[in-house]
């Protein structure tokens, strides 16, 4: 019996460097990439296209919510809760009222994703 | 030295701003379906709209703070926080480790 296990041992032993050659450099893997900021823009740009308001305007980072897009002050807060519920997120009430441009918006999302 | 007091100044526009959004997210904590909210979002745009032609600064003040009072009154008490976010039930659940030394000195 004592016999068997050792000739079992030195079996494995036999095998291992075979093992060992197997076995490459460790690579790591991701859940989820991370995200980039082309993924915010083009995901904000769907979001704001549900607002009502801002069905048919043309989006570009650089457009002021207000001037350009031509929204109010309430279709400025509908877009943004739109972007929140997008990105899951809540954006105070401070930073809200700085927001003016869509790049501001996609910016500060940006940001509090990569926080995560 | 006497101003005219504006109704239409951003600070005004920016308090009512705030009461929207803060209406729009105790709809979204008390609607348990996405288009029963959504409903509620429209209803809740009208009702402010309905109140967009007052000039009246002391009317303004007595609307706000009817707004203020009813928005108190309809408050969560549970209200909807992301998961990821501060309050959030997965907020920092995974910290990455530090990566000192965990023990201090030479060993």
């Amino acid at each position: 019996m004592f016999r068997l296990a050792v000739r079992s041992a030195r079996v494995q032993m036999a095998r291992a460097p075979v093992a060992a050659a197997i076995v490459r450099a460790p690579v790591r893997f991701y859940a989820v990439a991370p995200i980039t900021k082309e993924e915010v823009t083009s995901r904000a740009f769907e979001a704001l296209k549900t607002v009502a308001a801002l069905q048919e305007s043309k989006l570009t980072l650089e457009a002021n919510f207000q001037k350009d897009l031509g929204l109010d002050s309430l279709d400025t807060v509908e877009a943004l809760v739109a972007l929140e519920e997008e990105f899951d997120l809540e954006i105070p009430d401070k930073i809200s009222d700085e927001i003016k441009t869509v790049g501001e918006a996609v910016d500060y999302i940006y940001e509090e994703e990569r926080k995560l | 030295m006497s101003r005219a007091i504006l109704p239409f100044t951003e600070a005004n526009s920016k308090r009512v701003a705030s009461l929207f959004r803060q209406a729009l997210r105790t709809a979204f904590d008390s609607s348990l379906k996405f288009d029963a909210y959504r409903a509620e979002t429209i209803k809740i745009r009208a009702q402010f709209e309905a109140n967009k032609h007052i000039s009246d600064p002391t009317e303004l003040e007595s609307v706000i703070a009817a707004t203020r009072a009813k928005l108190a009154e309809y408050a969560h008490p549970d209200p909807y926080f992301p998961p990821c976010r501060p309050g959030g039930t997965k907020y920092q659940r995974n910290i990455p480790v530090a990566r000192e030394p965990l023990v201090p000195g030479d060993w």
